[in-house]
């Protein structure tokens, strides 16, 4: 009898999730699939059949193109920006001698309990080319002169959501990294310190390595977001981007082609595309790192 | 600890060295906390303001002449029912949190503590769907909606996100590292299986959920997309909905929009900093272990 | 290590605080329809069948998305149900692209979420006739049948007129006008009355150009284009974004500033008002609910602004344009069609509600027997003692026509994020208005495909 239960209690454990995820995920996703391989056009219209027509036109269609360079761009932004700097406030939380840490440590996180929508329209606020904060209180006591448009200047309307990036996700990555670090037990660097290693090493050859699976997770949760992004530049820049559409990600564009222009098989292989881009993206990092491991 | 007196010297001295570089990383993170913070303020103060004064020469932290205009028509409701959104918000928040809670941590449990046929298949087809974004579903699911007669009521929000991979994966994690020596002496004392989860697993999975409830209900909390698309009308709106409304076509009402925010964000901030030791326990030992 | 008891102390707290989740749930039915079940639209009491004369009170929904439009809708309602007492109406007021995405979603799903009135903008208007049947309840033969036909002013319900359907009822005329700073203008001793021309207005103001002011912003392309009596579609429904005149229209803009100096790339949105304030322009073009802004936005420059006619661009040409413009329209699928087209006639077909539109939200009526009512010519303070509701009139004859095509909203989502290249002479007009004529033009080829 307990052995019985024992045997299935698992299947029970975890079929919540996947029956939920069938009803609620599963059918949609498949439902758009199917409706990747139609035309439709608009309230009312048929869909009619195109096969891969949606998906080839992803190719010449410009914008689409741009949006996927928008969107890399800012997951690179994401990967080689916010998640060192995320690392070495990470090392610096864990440094026991730090004064008021635990205030730090709350400090920091605390970006991401404000809603995206409110961040964005706070930060229109700190772009804005003649009443923004950085151009009034950080480059203007600096001495430059010309105020750069940073929601208006192609080149640096990316920079401006790098920028707002970094400063909502940081923290959480930080604490993240902290986690890990916690897991790692203080006789290790204590052992490499009396061996004579100095910061760097000890950082290098020790902690890194130890550090990879917190690595790899929040890596691979930077790169899903970047191509999840959505809310924040929306508001930020506007549905299409702003100037050039430099700020228009991937999402944004699928929205702008399912709900404006009413296109929802282009928009459902937007979707897909989307969803490839991630896959490969994701594989190409578990290989690089490794794998999920259970140690 | 004995020490004898020349490595005195070295360690006063590398002590010295250790103090002085522990100030300028205290000063390090003091400047970027005045950056962290700086918006954070400018809400603030920029919810005592008219309109005029946010946008006028000289810029100012401090209005120069604080209003409580934007908090009289926000909490009037005669432009947006914005208590009632703050209500919603709670609603959803609260719900789908303890759902996604009791359903990542069971699933969690499932695949942390047993060996089963199929298991590695479905955990890492359980992966995968992390990387399906949302806006995929967001035709399908809202066609679904309308199908199981669930648009424009709470249940259309809370239902789709209490299901997370991330927390079961989390959930997962945070339990791997309880010893199944508890689970065999649960058994022993002819504990039923849902038993062990609810009476060992879940109390030693704390500080995991609590990062994970922290966690989903912020992204709940602050979810805009899908409650854009589910909800319907004014008095079902979740805030950052709401909010939304007045940031209008050639009207942007930024005193009020601040001021919804400084209030929404109110109590976040004083669960966060009731909680705080319990955050930040649950954020560093509960989260991921390789 | 202590982590056992931490983490039990820990799920403790979060016990407690999860419950504290489950009161506040709890409590939520009792102030809301419960959540589980969704409400449906119940009529809020139950009459008696017995007593038929009564009919059931009716809620009807609408939707709107700017707040003065909401508010004269509420108004109108109020007195509606004064006559009809179990006519009730809820507005509500949603973000503009939101209020459009939304409602474009739930007409596709077969009007499933849609409230029974919606306003639509103009320049999203199209958008909805893209798969032919926009789930909009065609008004064409109920206004023929009312006499309304020839009230309203024909190229204002063009907007919402599709092969021969008539899908909405135009809110405004807006007629345009323009706006300036009398106060400089006067203590510099120009005329403004005697303006006829563009070329006019800038001799004789460049004077008061310097750094920091500026005779006026960037103009708005659309609206210039069409005083010209062109636009990016014509009649036919053909792109003409490329035309010559198109072109000719915006190197003009950009002359203003690289020729002229009178003129600059206007600060984006947020800060728009607040260099009216400081006095960095000192006119703007603007239509009929322009007016309604200055006095919501500045109030501070009220008795500082009067109105001229558009400046023409040669002498003797046209001296207004249009701008702008929403339609309210009725939803197919809504149970009270006929309810909500006897709202409909008593608010937007009626001297009465016209006229209160104008005084609540300065919009001009589009329907021609409210015109010359008394109470749409006062003097406004905010306009320095003007008649601005007699400039609309005058105008209103010559507002030229303007066409709808389901590939506006496209066209101009693909055109809006370029303006600023051209401002800044990274792109020419030509460049960009060939580029998206033919993108757009690519789509109808495809989609008449």
């Amino acid at each position: 009898m307990k052995q019985w239960q024992r045997r299935v209690a698992p299947y029970v454990f975890v079929s919540p999730f996947f029956i939920g995820y069938a009803v609620f995920f599963a059918y949609p996703v498949v439902h758009g699939f199917y409706m990747s391989f139609f035309k439709q056009t608009g309230i009312g219209s048929e869909p009619v059949f195109v096969g891969l027509g949606n998906y080839l036109k992803l190719f010449s269609d410009e914008t689409f193109l741009r949006s996927v360079f928008n969107t890399s761009y800012y997951a690179a932004g994401s990967v080689f920006l916010i998640v060192p700097v995320a690392l070495g406030l990470g090392l610096a939380l864990n440094i026991r001698r730090l004064p008021v840490r635990e205030f730090f440590r709350l400090f920091f996180f605390s970006p991401l309990i404000t809603s995206g929508v409110v961040v964005a329209i706070i930060f229109r606020l700190v772009f804005d080319e003649r009443y923004g904060l950085i151009n009034n209180f950080i480059l203007a006591p600096l001495g430059f002169d010309g105020y750069p448009a940073w929601l208006i200047q192609p080149a640096l309307i990316m920079p401006s959501i790098i920028i707002l990036g970094l400063w909502r996700y940081t923290g959480v990555n930080a604490i993240y990294f902290l986690a890990g670090l916690q897991s790692i037990s203080p006789e290790i660097w204590e052992a490499a310190s009396i061996d004579g290693a100095n910061r760097w090493q000890v950082f290098r050859h020790i902690t890194l390595p130890l550090l990879r699976p917190t690595l790899l997770f929040v890596i691979i949760i930077a790169i899903i977001g970047s191509y999840n992004f959505f809310g924040e530049p929306y508001l930020l820049v506007g549905p299409e981007g702003g100037t050039r559409n430099a700020g228009l990600f991937m999402t944004m564009y699928l929205y702008l082609n399912g709900f404006r222009f009413m296109k929802f098989g282009y928009a459902a292989a937007i979707g897909y595309a989307l969803t490839v881009i991630i896959l490969v993206l994701s594989v190409i990092q578990l290989r690089l790192l490794g794998a999920f491991r259970e140690d | 600890m004995a020490v004898t007196s020349p490595s005195l010297a070295r360690r006063a001295s590398a002590g010295l060295r250790r103090n002085a570089s522990m100030v300028v990383l205290f000063l390090v993170l003091l400047v970027l906390g005045v950056l962290v913070g700086a918006p954070f303020v400018y809400m603030v103060t920029g919810s005592f303001k008219f309109n005029a004064e946010i946008f006028a020469y000289p810029l100012r932290f401090i209005p120069t002449n604080p209003t409580l205009e934007n908090y009289q028509r926000l909490l009037s409701g005669e432009e947006i029912p914005f208590l009632r959104q703050v209500f919603n918000s709670a609603v959803i928040s609260i719900n789908q949190t303890l759902l996604s809670l009791f359903i990542s941590s069971l699933v969690g449990w499932g695949f942390a503590k047993y060996e089963f046929r199929g298991k590695n298949a479905l955990f890492t087809f359980l992966l995968a769907t992390l990387m399906f974004p949302m806006q995929v579903t967001l035709v399908p699911l809202f066609l679904l909606m309308v199908r199981l007669t669930l648009l424009d009521t709470y249940w259309s929000i809370i239902l789709p996100g209490a299901l997370s991979a991330f927390g079961v994966f989390l959930m997962r994690q945070t339990m791997l590292a309880i010893p199944d020596d508890l689970l065999d002496a649960a058994r022993i004392d002819g504990s039923s299986e849902f038993g062990i989860y609810w009476r060992v697993g879940l109390p030693l999975a704390g500080p995991g959920l609590s990062i994970l409830a922290v966690l989903t209900f912020l992204g709940s909390w602050n979810n805009y997309l899908w409650p854009l698309i589910a909800l319907r009308s004014d008095e079902k709106f979740t805030f950052p909905v709401g909010l939304a409304t007045l940031f209008g076509l050639y009207k942007i009402e930024y005193g009020m929009i601040l001021a919804g925010a400084f209030l929404a964000t109110l109590p976040i901030l004083v669960i966060f900093v009731v909680g705080r030791k319990q955050f930040v326990a649950g954020l560093t030992a509960g989260a991921v272990k390789g | 290590m202590d982590t056992k008891k931490l983490s039990r102390r820990d799920f403790l707290r979060l016990s407690a605080l999860t419950a504290a989740g489950a009161a506040l749930a709890a409590c939520a039915p009792a102030a809301t329809p419960a959540p589980a079940e969704p409400a449906p639209e119940e009529p809020e009491k139950e009459e008696p069948t017995e007593a038929p004369a009564e009919p059931e009170e009716i809620t009807l929904e609408l939707w709107a998305f700017v707040n003065t439009h909401a508010r004269w809708f509420e108004s109108m309602a109020e007195d509606y149900k004064a006559e009809k007492p179990y006519f009730n109406l809820d507005v509500s007021e949603i973000a503009y692209t939101d209020l459009h995405d939304k409602a474009q979603i739930a007409l596709q799903a077969g009007g499933v979420g849609a409230p029974d009135f919606l306003d639509l903008e103009q320049g999203r208007f199209g958008g909805f006739l893209r798969g032919g049947d926009p789930g909009l309840v065609d008004l064409a033969d109920l206004l023929k049948e009312g006499g309304y036909m020839d009230k309203l002013v024909a190229s204002r319900q063009a907007l919402y007129t599709y092969k021969g359907k008539v899908y909405g009822v135009e809110h405004a005329l807006t007629p345009v006008v323009f706006f300036y700073r009398t106060d400089v203008f006067e203590e510099a001793g120009i005329d403004m009355e005697a303006i006829e021309t563009w070329d006019d207005f800038i001799d004789e103001g460049k004077g008061l150009v310097s750094d920091t002011v500026k005779l006026l912003a960037f103009p708005n392309h659309e609206l210039l284009l069409r005083s010209r009596g062109a636009d990016y579609f014509d009649a036919d429904g053909n792109v003409t974004l490329d035309s010559d005149l198109s072109i000719d229209t915006m190197d003009w803009i950009l002359a203003l500033r690289d020729e002229h100096g009178v003129s600059e790339r206007p600060p984006a949105d947020d800060a728009w008002w607040a260099a009216i304030r400081d006095g960095t322009y000192l006119s703007k073009e603007g239509a009929d609910w322009y007016a309604g802004f200055f006095k919501d936005n500045v109030p501070e420059l009220s008795g500082k602004w009067r109105a001229i006619a558009l400046p023409a661009f040669e002498a003797g040409g046209v001296r207004t344009s249009c701008h702008g413009g929403t339609g309210s329209c009725i939803v197919k699928y809504s149970d009270y069609i006929d309810e909500a087209w006897d709202f409909m006639q008593y608010s937007m077909l009626s001297i009465e509600g016209n006229v209160r539109r104008y005084e609540m939200t300065n919009l001009f009526p589009p329907f021609i027997p409210a015109m010359d009512d008394p109470r749409l010519h006062k003097e406004e303070e905010y306009f320095d003692g003007q008649d601005l509701g007699g400039l609309f009139a005058e105008l209103g004859p010559s507002v030229p026509a303007q066409y709808q095509s389901p590939y506006r909203a496209e066209l101009n989502s693909n055109l809006s994020p370029q303006f600023t290249d051209m401002y800044e002479g990274n792109v020419t007009p030509e460049e960009v208005f060939t580029q998206v004529s033919e993108t757009i033009r690519d789509v109808m080829a495809e989609e008449s495909a």
